[in-house]
């Protein structure tokens, strides 16, 4: 188990270097010059290469970005172009916004999704179910910016019962929480419904039955037990989608967080910025990602058991079934 | 040896023919997934025919003070936006554009999955590591985050909107195409297929391919609701469709300035995008069903 963990958290490193190089190439191959978005369009080609040279940008390509890896691997992003701050203390004072953003909305959806999925699957083909079926799916159709601008129109504008932008209050937070974990809810309420079914009809089910134990111990201890198994995989994707949900939300509510930095950055061409916003961001998926894959493993008997069988042998890790990775 | 190929021939007909027929049956059952799809059908249809009904210059760009911001009325059913013009027409021309460009970024991205996804399984050793790398690294930045990245720094356009759409469902199309194509590349008939001579590309085309389409239709019309969903986030903060085009994201970010004042605007573009994704997100699950009766809830 221990050489599993080091070999996945050793894979993270060209999985980083890939996206840093791969989005620096975009950066420098695209039309747009960034001393020009910085300095303003009457300044003085003097000017342009003080700050190209003052930023190391009129040297070639690969330099800049052996440079600028140099620096991050010590923790330095650099300084934005337009702010002129440190990149860390640019993300320093975003990132909590976007994780607070992130992490209610994460655990609002835990929460309503297993209440959901398993009253659903245990009232199966009620009315309760059905409405809550049909709900669900115009919900997943629905996209997240349209849902927020519908929620924005209802109870801020007709019903003036909730602002319409901000993150600071508790009345601020509700309708941007509610928005960002709205898919996750409906993925997780529609998965946890189907697991749930899968499991409910199993003989261990109805020997608990038939021995006589409490209905509700049944649900909530044997049966969601076993069922949560296969949510792990859910869970993953929901956290990797509500994270990229936030860049759209940040955006329609006006909250400053790490999703309005990149906005901002990319129209400006901002580069330190914009690799700072894309590290953090690649670097929260990879570690969601590699939890996913550890909770499979230390979850599930038979898995932490193949490992242990299968490490080292290249067929048994080309067949491993890669269900725990984001999709994100 | 001719003789020999008509004969596979005819039976993989046969059986590709069997297994539609049961697939269409069994669809046929799910009277969801049948409105699903004639919904589908009649949006694709209304969308497609719009130069048909509307012209592009008199009724979708040409504004009219005098119906600014109009309720929606007799003459304009879903009233009109900001400087006059019919919410309908745009809703329908926007669909159109849409429509097209989700498909042919499909398109690329099929064509593109396909190769990367054979040539990671079948070949295996460095080329599958170096791809699958690729893959993970893409994978790795969250979607929408790159999806607006590449939005952004090439100029917005209808051809770079389709490219960066492409490019979000590559990896995803490599990746099943290559789980699907490890699948059967093990089996029999393969090395059959082999030892008789049949080249790759042949034993690609012919015996991987086919094994792999139930799963991959699956995707493709879930694809088809990401592309939407994709194409109309991006217009939606400005980095898809412009200005004077219709697109339903454009719409409803003009229509988000004037939520006071004019909620129709806001409204119905997201009726029209939300009853598409709805109908694609049913007959997907329809056809899951179809394909593979076990899975079956």
């Amino acid at each position: 188990m221990g050489r599993y963990i080091i070999k996945r958290l050793l894979m993270v490193i060209p999985i980083l270097i890939g996206v840093t190089l791969f989005i620096f190439l975009t950066l420098s191959l695209t039309p747009g010059d960034p001393a020009k978005l910085a300095m303003g369009n009457d300044a003085t080609e003097e000017q342009l290469q003080a700050f190209r040279e003052q930023n190391g940008l009129d040297k070639s390509i690969p330099v800049q970005y052996l440079t600028y890896m140099g620096k991050a691997v010590t923790g330095n992003f650099g300084k934005s172009f337009i702010t002129r701050q440190t990149v860390t203390s640019m993300i320093g004072a975003r990132i909590g916004n976007t994780l607070f953003l992130s992490f209610t909305s994460i655990a609002f959806t835990i929460i309503v999704s297993l209440i959901m999925g398993v009253t659903m699957a245990v009232k199966q083909n009620s009315l309760y179910d059905n409405t809550m079926r049909v709900v669900t799916i115009i919900l997943t159709s629905m996209p997240q910016f349209w849902l927020a601008i519908m929620m924005i129109l209802l109870f801020a504008v007709k019903l003036r019962w909730l602002p319409s932008s901000g993150l600071g209050t508790f009345k601020q937070a509700i309708i941007p929480i509610i928005c960002c974990a709205c898919s996750g809810i409906t993925m997780c309420t529609r998965t946890t419904r189907a697991s749930m079914l899968e499991v409910i009809n199993q003989d261990y089910i109805r020997t608990a039955r038939a021995k006589g134990l409490r209905s509700n111990d049944i649900i909530w201890r044997h049966a969601l037990k076993n069922a949560l198994l296969p949510m792990i995989t859910v869970y993953g994707r929901m956290v990797a989608s509500c994270f990229n949900g936030s860049v759209v939300i940040e955006s329609i509510f006006g909250i400053n967080g790490i999703g309005t930095m990149m906005m901002n950055a990319l129209r400006q061409k901002d580069i330190p910025a914009i690799m700072g916003g894309i590290i953090i961001s690649a670097c929260v998926i990879t570690v969601v990602n590699l939890l996913t894959d550890l909770a499979y493993a230390f979850v599930d008997p038979r898995i932490r058991s193949h490992y242990r069988r299968a490490s080292g042998k290249k067929k048994a890790v080309r067949n491993t079934p890669k269900e725990g990775t984001v999709t994100a | 040896m001719e003789n020999n190929t008509a004969a596979t021939g005819s039976r993989s007909e046969y059986k590709k023919h069997s297994l539609w027929t049961d697939v269409w049956i069994r669809l046929r059952k799910n009277t969801i997934a049948v409105i699903a799809i004639i919904v589908f059908l009649c949006i694709l249809i209304v969308c497609l025919s719009a130069p048909l009904i509307y012209d592009y210059d008199e009724d979708i760009v040409q504004p009219d003070i005098s119906r600014q911001m109009q309720a929606p009325s007799k003459e304009h059913i879903l009233g009109c936006d900001e400087i006059g013009r019919d919410i309908l027409a745009r809703i329908i021309w926007g669909g159109r554009i849409t429509i097209i460009v989700s498909f042919c970024a499909l398109g690329i991205a099929f064509i593109i999955g396909i190769v990367l996804g054979t040539v990671a399984a079948f070949y295996g050793g460095w080329a599958e590591t170096i791809i699958m790398r690729i893959i993970d690294i893409i994978m790795s930045v969250p979607s929408v985050l790159l999806m607006i990245t590449l939005a952004t720094l090439i100029k917005p356009s209808i051809p770079n909107l389709t490219f960066v759409v492409a490019f979000g469902l590559i990896p995803n199309q490599a990746r099943i195409i290559r789980g699907q194509a490890l699948q059967v590349i093990d089996q029999e008939f393969i090395k059959a297929a082999r030892v008789q001579g049949a080249s790759d590309f042949r034993i690609i085309v012919n015996h991987i391919l086919p094994n792999a389409l139930s799963p991959i239709i699956t995707t493709t019309i879930l694809d088809i609701a990401y592309a939407v969903m994709t194409i109309s986030t991006l217009s939606f903060l400005g980095l898809g469709v412009q200005q004077p085009n219709p697109e339903w994201g454009t719409m409803l970010n003009s229509g988000r300035q004037y939520l006071r004042q004019a909620w129709h605007m806001s409204t119905f573009p997201g009726v029209a995008l939300t009853i598409t994704l709805m109908a694609l997100t049913l007959i997907g699950d329809g056809l899951r069903d179809a394909l593979d009766p076990r899975m079956k809830r």
